[in-house]
């Protein structure tokens, strides 16, 4: 039987500060791609380069979005004959959709037309013009939002869970907006898991800090974790077995 | 009437099934009904009677015949026994319950055979080899003894006696009919009882004169007592009991009652024996 | 009339049948694979009590022999389903064709690999059982197989094979009453199951208590996957007896040893007479042995009688 740790990511409980800056597992980058051509990005980690990948923007491509894990950035780019070896490929407005899946993240990219040297290549620190850091909180307690590009500060009340007898799924994301005049809203109370999708107007790159945690001291609430009820009435369970006739 | 009524485990053996078990005794362990000297058993012309053993008595190199002493006579007055050879052999034995219809008991005995009464009859076949008056002449009787001093404090002791071994080459078997009456009992201490035969009445057929008649049947009762109905104690515990495997429950015979007289009991041509499960430590 | 009558009243009967009954012992283990979940159990059993009786009809009844289990232990295991954190969809379609969602945020899953939960319910001593036996005795004659051809019967005796009579009781039915189960198995099986589950989960409790939230209660969980009714005693007894066997295992064993493998007493044939006789047979002599025949056993309602004749 597999152990607890290797069934789930050691770092999904160990890193509770998320950084639109520097990508971990519980945090992704939805940026749009409008030009058609070919892109070169390069992913960076801890100020060091730790790899590359292109995009090729094609409207004979009908895949709505590239998909680019930053641990492993070339592990899903496909044969092209679009003058790289392989590149993702989406068609134009696509999404290019930056995540982390595995180990302690930290990553960042930067991407440019190929084409283009001087033009200004998409930053992933620097968000904007309707990208999208969508995260999801799993250690319940109080974070501290800020936007390091404009100052503007938010808070987050994360719940703990209610353990109750039927599954229950999260409920659905919630959307804020990065303005110039701040987070709107700038209270968000979510659920443990749930969503939520920081949508940036503008410049912005987004600082999530666990201010106080809530971990419930052990056995400090009782709660139903198991359950069962005799049935109201009860016969004594009879069986029988008749051996080969004979 | 269920055979358990008085009892706790009843067991029976008819006198058919009696006289077979004699008849493999007889086969299997023919040492018990033939005796002889040595020379006798060694030689089966001397036998009175031939010997049918089991196969198996020979393959494995058991004894047809009992090897005993030599028949030894005193010489009056010398200190000396002329030793002789002898055979004695059981030719037949056979056992009758009451009531009697397998034994015809002679008159000595009180027919019919009386009630919890069991009779055997036997034929019993013997010899002595008588030397030759060859043989006898070669032979120098010792001296007699000194009579014994007075004040001489070994007065009643005298050395061994000296043996004079004659052996026979005429061997003039003759055979008798041994009847015997007798019953049942249980003896021994309780946890260790035994059911055993014992002798009321024991005839041998026309012997003449009487006298020499009633020695030689003083000789075959304590015989009789002594050797032969021994072998037939069986220990209670293991009387057909063994072949239930109750070795471990103590068991007792049932006390006797108006509704169980007889314990054992000696009728309908049986020996039965009644047992209660006795209470245990 | 035959030569050795043999009679035992229904109580000597009682003794034979209780040393018969103390020797039994029956041991077992075997697995299944069921919808979604397997299932195997490891028993020990020995039986005590009963009433026995004889019967005018010449069966021999049993009635009520507790089932005794010293080891009954139930072995569940099952794969708890994949559980995802994530998913949750960041850019919805506008349009009312194709997917609901553009842009899925991904999975972080746990029990991706299926792990087993494997728990072992200790039931001895919970589960009371009783089985009880109507028929009759019957005599066989065993040729050991380990008599060879060459031997007689006093080989036979020495090399540990003689043949003999031995008197079974041959069941014309064996049944086997789950009696009763203990209230507390429902309580016990989820106990375990329940901490199990709990010891997989990964990371504090805050992170246990996130996907418990997600997952439900657990033992709703268990009930899925088992599909577990309201009484759970019955569903372990079908669980047991039905879907693993092990009902017919035990009326089996049961057939088998009292029929076949376990007589209720045997004897040598021929018979070794010197065990009924005081004087033991000296050495080197072969011991005097008396051939059996016409073996033969009866039963009415008040004693089992066993007949004989000595043969030629």
């Amino acid at each position: 039987m597999m152990s607890p740790e290797t069934i789930f990511d050691r770092y999904l409980v160990s890193q509770t500060d998320l950084d639109s800056g520097a990508l971990t597992r519980l945090g992704v980058i939805v940026h749009q791609l409008s030009d058609v051509g070919r892109f070169e990005a390069k992913v960076v980690r801890g100020g060091r380069s730790e790899g590359s990948f292109s995009v090729m923007v094609s409207e004979e491509s009908h895949s709505a979005q590239a998909r680019i894990d930053l641990s492993h950035p070339e592990a899903e780019a496909k044969a092209c004959e679009c003058g790289a070896d392989h590149a993702y490929e989406v068609m134009p407005k696509g999404y290019l959709v930056l995540l982390v899946s595995e180990g302690p993240g930290g990553h960042s990219v930067l991407l440019g037309p190929s084409d283009d040297p001087k033009a200004t290549p998409f930053d992933s620190t620097q968000l904007m013009g309707g990208d999208r850091f969508a995260i999801t909180i799993l250690r319940p307690g109080t974070y501290g939002v800020s936007n390091v590009l404009t100052g503007a500060e938010a808070r987050i009340k994360v719940a703990y869970p209610r353990v109750g007898r039927r599954p229950s799924a999260p409920p659905k994301p919630v959307q804020i907006a990065c303005t110039e005049q701040g987070f709107v809203p700038s209270e968000a109370n979510v659920r443990a898991g749930q969503g939520l999708v920081y949508v940036c107007r503008t410049s912005s790159r987004i600082v999530i800090r666990l201010l106080e945690p809530d971990d419930r001291a052990p056995n400090s609430e009782r709660r139903l974790l198991a359950g069962w009820s005799r049935p109201s009435a009860r016969e004594a369970t009879r069986a029988r077995a008749r051996p080969r006739q004979r | 009437m269920a055979l358990t009524d008085n009892c706790d485990l009843y067991g029976a053996v008819h006198e058919d099934g009696f006289n077979l078990l004699i008849r493999h005794f007889m086969r299997q362990r023919p040492s018990w009904f033939n005796f002889g000297t040595s020379r006798v058993a060694m030689n089966p012309k001397l036998w009175c009677v031939p010997i049918k053993p089991e196969k198996v008595v020979v393959k494995r190199n058991n004894p047809l015949m009992a090897v005993e002493d030599p028949l030894q006579l005193p010489l009056l007055g010398t200190n000396a026994v002329v030793a002789l050879d002898f055979c004695v052999q059981i030719e037949k034995l056979e056992i009758d319950f009451h009531p009697g219809n397998v034994i015809a008991l002679p008159p000595e005995l009180a027919p019919p055979l009386a009630a919890q009464r069991f009779a055997l009859h036997g034929r019993v076949c013997a010899s002595i080899g008588c030397p030759s008056d060859r043989l006898v002449e070669m032979v120098e009787p010792p001296p007699p003894l000194p009579p014994p001093k007075r004040g001489d404090q070994d007065q009643g002791h005298r050395e061994p006696p000296n043996v004079i071994m004659l052996p026979g080459d005429d061997f003039d078997c003759f055979c008798l009919d041994l009847f015997v009456v007798g019953h049942f009992e249980i003896t021994g201490s309780p946890g260790a009882q035994r059911l055993e035969g014992k002798l009321d009445g024991l005839e041998i057929v026309d012997i003449e004169p009487g006298g020499l008649e009633s020695a030689i049947e003083c000789y075959l009762e304590i015989v009789t007592r002594l050797v032969f109905l021994p072998h037939l104690r069986v220990p209670l515990t293991k009387l057909v009991f063994d072949l239930l495997d109750l070795v471990t429950i103590t068991l007792t015979p049932t006390p006797t009652s108006p509704a169980l007289p007889n314990n054992p009991a000696v009728e309908d041509d049986q020996v039965k024996v009644f047992i209660d499960f006795g209470v245990g430590p | 009339m035959s030569h050795i009558t043999i009679a035992a009243s229904e109580d000597a009967f009682r003794q034979l049948f209780a040393a018969l009954r103390d020797a039994f012992s029956f041991a077992d283990s075997n697995s299944g694979s069921f919808a979604g979940f397997t299932a195997g159990y490891s028993v020990a059993a020995h039986l005590e009590g009963g009433t026995v009786d004889l019967r005018a009809d010449g069966t021999v009844q049993v009635k009520e022999l507790d089932v005794k289990w010293d080891v009954l232990d139930l072995t569940l295991g099952f794969d708890i389903p994949e559980l995802c954190i994530g998913g949750w969809c960041i850019i919805p379609n506008p349009f009312p064709w194709g997917d609901d969602c553009w842009v899925e945020f991904p999975k972080i899953c746990v029990f991706s690999a299926n792990p087993d939960v494997s728990v072992t319910i200790p039931l001895g001593g919970l589960i009371t059982s009783e089985v009880s036996i109507t028929g009759s005795l019957v005599t066989k004659y065993r040729i050991d197989p380990g008599r060879l051809a060459w031997m007689d019967d006093w080989d036979a005796q020495d090399a540990g094979v003689p043949n003999k009579w031995q008197v079974f009781l041959d069941p014309d039915t064996v049944d086997l009453d789950l009696f009763d189960i203990a209230d507390i198995v429902g309580d016990l099986l989820m106990s375990l199951l329940t901490t199990a589950i709990e010891d997989l989960l990964p990371g504090p409790q805050w992170l246990k208590d996130a996907i418990l939230a997600i997952l439900g209660a657990i033992v709703d969980l268990i009930r899925d996957i088992l599909d577990l009714p309201d009484d759970i005693g019955e569903w372990i007894s079908d669980l047991l007896g039905v879907s693993l066997g092990l009902f017919n295992s035990i009326v089996n064993f049961v057939l088998d040893y009292f029929a076949a493998q376990n007589p209720i007493f045997e004897i040598e044939d021929p018979y070794p007479i010197e065990k009924a006789a005081s004087v033991p047979t000296p050495p080197g002599l072969i011991p005097i042995k008396i051939p059996i025949r016409d073996f033969t056993i009866g039963v009415d309602d008040k004693e089992m009688t066993v007949t004989a004749n000595v043969g030629p």
